[in-house]
């Protein structure tokens, strides 16, 4: 009896697994085949680059959170049903990954090398030749180095939005996410362990058995010219004579895929770092020039564009557009105090990802057997959502640390770990590759000039680490805030609520209670922080990463 | 008087950039006849690449034009095929493959046609069994053997050729120049004529039948000079040294234009 329900339990998660990453699957195959055509139009004509940039840059830095509200209106109560739900949770996903998916596309398709493209017009290979031959294989390495991160950040959300409640109803869509939340709900941590357990399994997969792959293989596609002949060192499986113990043999299976990793390690970095890589060094194409009559075109079309923004989000939110302000005016002061607090929270938790991010990259790349031990683990600790075990670790904090630490400052830890959980990969990461950026004659000088350990680490690791790290900040953020949202709130155990003074907690609590018009305003606020963020701050950092500590030699790896 | 394969007739040029156009080539005009092999000389950064992308048709120059057997090149065309410093090979297309684009825009051609077609061209290039090789694989010699195949394959009326040997290491180039004289005018071979485009003196004596040198700024053609020496070449032989001497002296002359 307990060994059936056991196996339907598995058998019902492996189900709601797989319904999971459909959606992700989906979502992100839509982005890369809407990226390729927007792409395409957009290094194409230069009207339309202004326009799609302006949009894609700015909206690549707004938390998810904040499209909550126009989910709910719009798709939750708009279209309704199941269906609703479902697309509701499609959407959100979809603004959590498609950002970086496109920017990825349009550079690739800009910056396509020259003589390809003439070539394809000297043998006049037409539109779709052109598309099919040139324009969609350009894509694939920068596809390939955002895929990971991707299906990560897809996953996270996914499983924070299967599960909506507004107000009094709950919205579900069926899901491993809402599998977990219910058995957690109901008290049942077997089941919600089980589930759990399934999902780390089938993630796990997923990462080895179709992302790598994928990126090995879409390493082809980038267009080196002058790169030689090279001889993978994949060492050859020796083919056992004699039937060997099963200690000796499973020591030989490890030993293979260290160095089966040992292989591929170069390629895979090369690919993955392409994203972060092709940023910082290849010079982008100047932009198309514009006359001035094109000028005052594109100027009206953006103005056009956001004018239609506005009239949208004015005509969902009409009806409740004067209780807006007046909510607005009410409790700004307070809304503003909770946003400051949760940028604090972002700030220490950055910090505190970038701490652990330098000796662990520096580590991976002084020591080979480290990074083809602790690189594939990273990749797919990342995968592994936050916002899935969370109410599983949240458990010791309200009870046990709970009563050692007060549940304020029980919670605050809490919080600070999931936020810290759902970005240390992320920075870790773009460290990492920042650090195999720096060219080799660099650490051959170091070594040259007895440089000490900690003299290599600030004269060369972390300046050479800089660029990547910066420019991967204005992402990792959007990662914290994830994180935050999920932790800062935390509903449904024990029937109990529990909630830290927070900017995504008061969001969370307004939804649950269903206070929407105060959910709006909140969203509203962070948007407008967000986009002023992106435009005062991120542009200038990257810009100074760029100028400031770009390696010229960094571009052959 | 024999008709020209080739007129280039008063073409200029400029760089339209966010500050206003900067002019690179002015008033260039030159022929080019039936077997001849015409290179363009000019230091780096003079716009001979553009001189040369403007005759394949890849780009509109601002005033002029440029004529193939007497008629007008407007847009790119495989007849006007195009060998690049780089190779231009597609990465993700095996050399076959990388041949068999040459002859997609041949709709008469069935699929196998095209295939054989390519095969031979590889074979003429001396790369026969490196058919299912990707670029990756290939050496930079070989490479750009498949790019000779590939523009030969499109059977082309005249050849360009952007410093085909740049990118190539001392030897692998002396080898490859020593066969593409050949290889060009091979009886299998549609060219006509050949125009290349270099900064490598020894390479353009060892090639050329006439040699156009380019300077100034905005650059026009500073001299002509015929290279009147039987073929095969020799490098050592005095009168080459003397061609070589008189090309240094014309282009440091460019220099000062």
């Amino acid at each position: 009896m307990a060994l059936s329900s056991i196996i339907s339990v598995i058998i019902t998660a492996i189900l709601a697994t797989l319904a999971t990453f459909g959606r992700v699957a989906l979502t992100i195959i839509l982005s890369i085949v809407l990226g390729w055509f927007l792409g395409y139009a957009a290094a194409r004509n230069g009207l339309f680059e202004r326009v799609f940039l302006a949009v894609v840059q700015t909206m690549e830095a707004v938390p998810v959170i904040t499209f909550f509200p126009l989910v709910l209106l719009f798709f939750v109560r708009g279209i309704g049903g199941y269906l609703g739900t479902e697309l509701a949770v499609d959407f959100l996903v979809f603004t959590a990954v498609v950002w970086n998916i496109w920017i990825g596309e349009y550079e690739s398709i800009k910056t396509a090398p020259q003589s390809l493209e003439d070539v394809a017009e000297m043998f006049r290979l037409g539109f779709w030749g052109k598309f099919r031959r040139l324009y969609i294989p350009v894509t694939m390495p920068r596809i390939a180095g955002n895929v990971l991160v991707s299906f990560a950040d897809a996953l996270f959300y996914i499983v924070v939005s299967e599960v909506i409640t507004l107000g009094t109803t709950t919205y579900s869509v069926f899901g491993i996410g809402a599998l977990i939340a219910y058995w957690t709900g109901r008290g049942e941590w077997l089941n919600a362990l089980v589930g759990l357990g399934v999902l780390v399994a089938l993630v796990t997969t997923v990462v080895f058995g179709v992302l790598r792959p994928f990126v090995n293989w879409a390493v082809r596609y980038s267009y080196d010219p002058f790169m030689e002949i090279t001889r993978t060192r994949v060492r050859r499986l020796i083919v056992t004579r004699r039937v060997r113990t099963f200690v000796a043999r499973n020591l030989k299976y490890v030993r293979r895929i260290v160095a089966v990793e040992d292989a591929i390690m170069p390629v895979f970095i090369r690919a993955t770092s392409y994203a972060v890589r092709h940023r910082l060094t290849i010079r982008p194409r100047p932009r198309g020039v514009l006359t001035a009559r094109e000028r005052y075109v594109s100027a009206s079309l953006l103005i056009a564009v956001a004018a239609w923004f506005i009239y949208v989000v004015y005509s969902t939110w009409r009806t409740t557009w004067v209780p807006i302000v007046i909510d607005v005016y009410m409790h700004g002061m307070l809304y503003l105090y909770y946003l400051g607090l949760d940028w604090l929270r972002v700030g220490v938790v950055t910090l505190a990802s970038i701490m652990t991010a330098i000796p662990v990259s520096y580590l991976m790349a002084m020591n080979r057997r480290a990074e083809a031990i602790l690189l594939p683990i990273l990749e797919d600790l990342a995968s592994i959502p936050a916002s899935a075990y969370l109410p599983l670790i949240t458990i010791p904090f309200t009870t046990y640390l709970a009563k050692i630490l007060g549940i304020h400052a029980a919670l605050e830890l809490l919080v600070f770990i999931v936020a810290y959980l759902s970005t240390a990969w992320y920075v870790i990461y773009n460290m990492y590759v920042g650090v195999k950026t720096i060219p080799r004659s660099l650490w051959d000088v170091a070594d040259n000039l007895r440089l000490s350990r900690w003299q290599k680490l600030r004269k060369l690791v972390i300046p050479g680490a800089m660029p990547a790290t910066i420019t991967g900040l204005a992402s990792t953020v959007g990662s914290t805030w994830g994180g935050l949202e999920v932790a800062e709130y935390i509903q449904g155990i024990n029937g109990h609520v529990y909630m830290v003074s927070g900017y995504t907690a008061l969001m969370d609590y307004y939804t649950a209670v269903g206070n929407v018009v105060g959910l709006e305003a909140m969203s509203l606020i962070l948007a407008i922080n967000v986009i002023l963020l992106s435009v005062f701050v991120w542009r200038k950092l990257f810009q100074l990463a760029r100028e400031r500590y770009r390696l010229e030699g960094a571009i052959t790896l | 008087m024999r008709e020209p394969i080739l007129e280039v007739i008063d073409i200029s040029y400029s760089y339209k950039t966010e500050r206003g156009p900067i002019p690179v080539l002015k008033d260039i005009s030159f022929k080019v006849y039936q077997r001849e092999f015409v290179s363009i000389v000019a230091p780096t950064g003079t716009g001979k690449t553009t001189l040369l992308r403007i005759i394949a048709g890849l780009r509109r120059p601002d005033s002029g034009k440029v004529l193939l057997m007497g008629e007008e090149v407007k847009a790119p065309t495989p007849k006007l095929a195009m060998i690049f410093q780089d190779f231009a090979l597609f990465p993700w297309l095996t050399a076959l493959e990388n041949v068999e684009l040459a002859l997609l825009h041949r709709r008469d051609l069935s699929k196998e046609v095209r295939r054989e077609v390519a095969r031979k061209y590889l074979a003429l290039v001396g790369l026969e069994g490196f058919e299912n090789y990707y670029p990756r694989e290939l050496s930079g010699g070989m490479k750009q053997r498949v790019a000779i195949a590939r523009a030969l394959a499109a059977q082309p009326v005249v050849l360009l050729m952007d410093e085909p040997f740049a990118n190539l290491d001392a030897i692998t180039a002396e080898g490859l120049r020593a066969e593409i004289y050949d290889m060009v005018f091979h009886e299998e071979s549609t060219v006509k004529a050949v125009v290349m485009v270099s900064h490598n003196l020894e390479e353009v004596v060892e090639l050329s039948d006439r040699v156009l040198v380019l300077g100034g700024r905005p650059a026009r053609v500073i001299a002509e000079v015929d290279i009147k020496l039987p073929r095969p070449r020799n490098t050592r032989d005095p009168e080459f040294q003397d061609y070589l001497d008189r090309l240094y002296s014309l282009l440091s002359m460019s220099l000062k234009v």
